[in-house]
C-alpha cells in the first residue's frame, strides 16, 4: 500500500513540476513574434472574463478578484472589477475615467506618466509592437500547447514595482490567455482569461462611465 | 509670535473640547478591573479585506488593505493596489512595526509614522498607561481614557455595546480619530482622520475569515 501511495505521490509530483518548467526557450524567434504580430493586427475587439489571483506565497494566501474585460481597437479599454469589490478603469479616446464604488473620476492621460504608459503598453501589444518595444528584454518560450513572453523591464523604477511580466498565449488560437505580474518570487499576480469573444461588436457606451 | 502661539491655541482647544464635552453626562468609576479595552481589530478573524479610500492631501489612491492574524501573534497588513500591486506591506509584531516593502510615493518618514500611529489604533492599545472609566446613565461603560505620559487615548462605547465606535488619539499638538461602524461584532466601515499631517484613511469591509 506504502508503494502505491509513493507512487501516486511520485507522479502527481512529477506532474506538477513538469507543469511548471517546461517551457523551453525558442529558437526561431523572429518567426514567432512575426506570427503574435500578426495576429494582434487581426484583433480589433476582445471581450474576456478574468480571474485575478494575488499570491502573498510568504503568508499562505491567495486574493481572488473577479471581473469583465472589454477591448476596442485602438485605444479604448474597460477593465471591471465586481467581486468582491466594484471598480472600473476605463480607456476611451485619450481620457482615462475610474469608477471607484459611486465615485467617478475622470483624467486626462497625458497629464499622468503613469496613466500614459498604460496606454502605451496597451497600444503597441495590440498593433503588434509590444515585442519589439526596448523597455523590456524580452525573451520568448513554449511548451506543447502555450508560449510564453517574459518581459523583463529594463527602467530602474518599474524594476523597483515589477520585476517581471510574464504573457502566455495559446497556440492554438495566438489569444493571450494569461498574465504574471511578478513582483518578487513569493509576491505575484496571475490574471486569466476565460470566455473569450474575439472581433464581436462592443457598442461605445461600454468605455463611457458617465 | 503667531507661529509660536499656534500649538499652544491648539492643544488648548483639544484640552477644552476633549476634557469638557465628552465626559459631561458620563459619571467616572473609581475602578474598573473587569473591563478590558480590546482593540477593534482585535484577533476576531484570520484575514480581513478591506476596500480602501485614502486621501494624502490633494493625492488620493485606492487599494485594498489586508490583515492578517499569523500564529506567532504578529499581524501582517498589506496595502494592495486594485491589480495586486503590493504598495505597502507591514509587519506588527511585540507592538512594534517593521516596515516589509513599501513604494516609493508613500515611503516618507511622516507618512508612514501615521500610518503606523493609525493601524495601531486598530489593533492594538496602548501598554502601561492609566485608566480612567466612565459610565453612561445605565451603568454601562461610555468611555475609557488611556494616559500614557502626554499622550492620551479615548475609547467611546455605544449604548450597551462593548465594541468600540470612537477612538480618539491625542498629544500637545497632533490628533487621530477613528470612527467605527461595527457589523456583528467585526468594524464593517472605518474612518480615520489625522490633523497634523493631512491623511485620510476610509475602510470599507469586503469579507473576512
Amino acid at each position: 500500500m506504502k508503494y502505491i501511495c509513493l507512487l501516486i505521490f511520485l507522479i502527481t509530483h512529477q506532474f506538477a513540476f513538469s507543469q511548471q518548467n517546461d517551457f523551453i526557450p525558442i529558437k526561431n524567434k523572429h518567426e514567432i513574434e512575426q506570427k503574435l504580430n500578426n495576429h494582434s493586427l487581426k484583433l480589433n475587439t476582445i471581450y474576456s472574463d478574468f480571474i485575478q489571483e494575488k499570491h502573498l506565497a510568504y503568508l499562505n494566501d491567495i486574493i481572488i478578484s473577479k471581473g469583465k474585460f472589454w477591448f476596442k481597437k485602438e485605444n479604448q479599454l474597460r477593465w471591471e472589477y465586481n467581486t468582491p469589490y466594484k471598480y472600473i478603469i476605463a480607456l476611451n479616446h485619450g481620457t482615462f475615467t475610474i469608477k471607484d464604488g459611486d465615485d467617478i473620476k475622470e483624467y486626462d492621460i497625458n497629464s499622468n506618466k503613469a496613466f500614459q504608459e498604460v496606454n502605451n503598453m496597451i497600444i503597441s501589444s495590440v498593433r503588434g509592437t509590444l515585442l519589439k518595444d526596448n523597455k523590456f528584454t524580452i525573451s520568448l518560450y513554449q511548451n506543447k500547447s502555450s508560449y510564453l513572453v517574459k518581459l523583463i523591464p529594463k527602467n530602474k523604477e518599474m524594476t523597483k514595482v515589477l520585476k517581471a511580466i510574464e504573457l502566455y498565449f495559446s497556440k492554438s488560437d495566438l489569444n493571450i490567455f494569461k498574465v504574471k505580474m511578478i513582483e518578487n518570487e513569493d509576491d505575484y499576480t496571475v490574471i486569466s482569461f476565460t470566455n473569450k469573444k474575439i472581433n464581436e461588436t462592443i457598442p461605445a457606451t461600454i468605455f463611457n462611465l458617465n | 509670535m503667531k507661529r509660536f502661539l499656534q500649538p499652544f491655541l491648539i492643544s488648548i482647544s483639544l484640552f477644552v473640547i476633549l476634557g469638557c464635552a465628552n465626559t459631561r453626562h458620563l459619571t467616572r468609576q473609581k475602578t474598573n478591573t473587569a473591563f478590558v479595552v480590546s482593540p477593534p481589530l482585535h484577533r476576531q478573524f484570520s484575514t480581513a479585506l478591506y476596500k480602501a479610500k485614502i486621501t494624502l492631501g490633494k493625492k488620493k489612491f485606492s487599494g485594498l488593505f489586508y490583515f492578517k492574524n499569523l500564529p506567532d501573534s504578529s499581524i501582517r497588513i498589506l496595502f494592495l493596489s486594485e491589480f495586486g500591486l503590493n504598495l505597502l506591506d507591514l509587519e506588527y509584531k511585540n507592538h512594534f512595526f517593521t516596515v516589509k516593502n513599501c513604494k516609493d510615493f508613500l515611503n516618507k518618514k511622516m507618512v508612514i509614522k501615521t500610518f503606523e500611529k493609525n493601524i495601531r489604533m486598530l489593533i492594538d492599545t496602548p501598554q502601561k498607561v492609566k485608566h480612567r472609566f466612565y459610565n453612561d446613565d445605565n451603568g454601562n461603560i461610555a468611555l475609557v481614557i488611556l494616559k500614557k505620559q502626554f499622550k492620551k487615548y479615548y475609547y467611546f462605547y455605544p449604548t450597551n455595546a462593548t465594541t468600540i465606535e470612537k477612538i480618539i488619539a491625542t498629544n500637545r499638538l497632533s490628533k487621530a480619530s477613528v470612527d467605527i461602524q461595527q457589523r456583528q461584532d467585526m468594524p464593517a466601515v472605518i474612518n480615520i482622520k489625522n490633523n497634523i499631517i493631512d491623511l485620510n484613511i476610509n475602510l470599507t469591509l469586503i469579507k473576512q475569515k
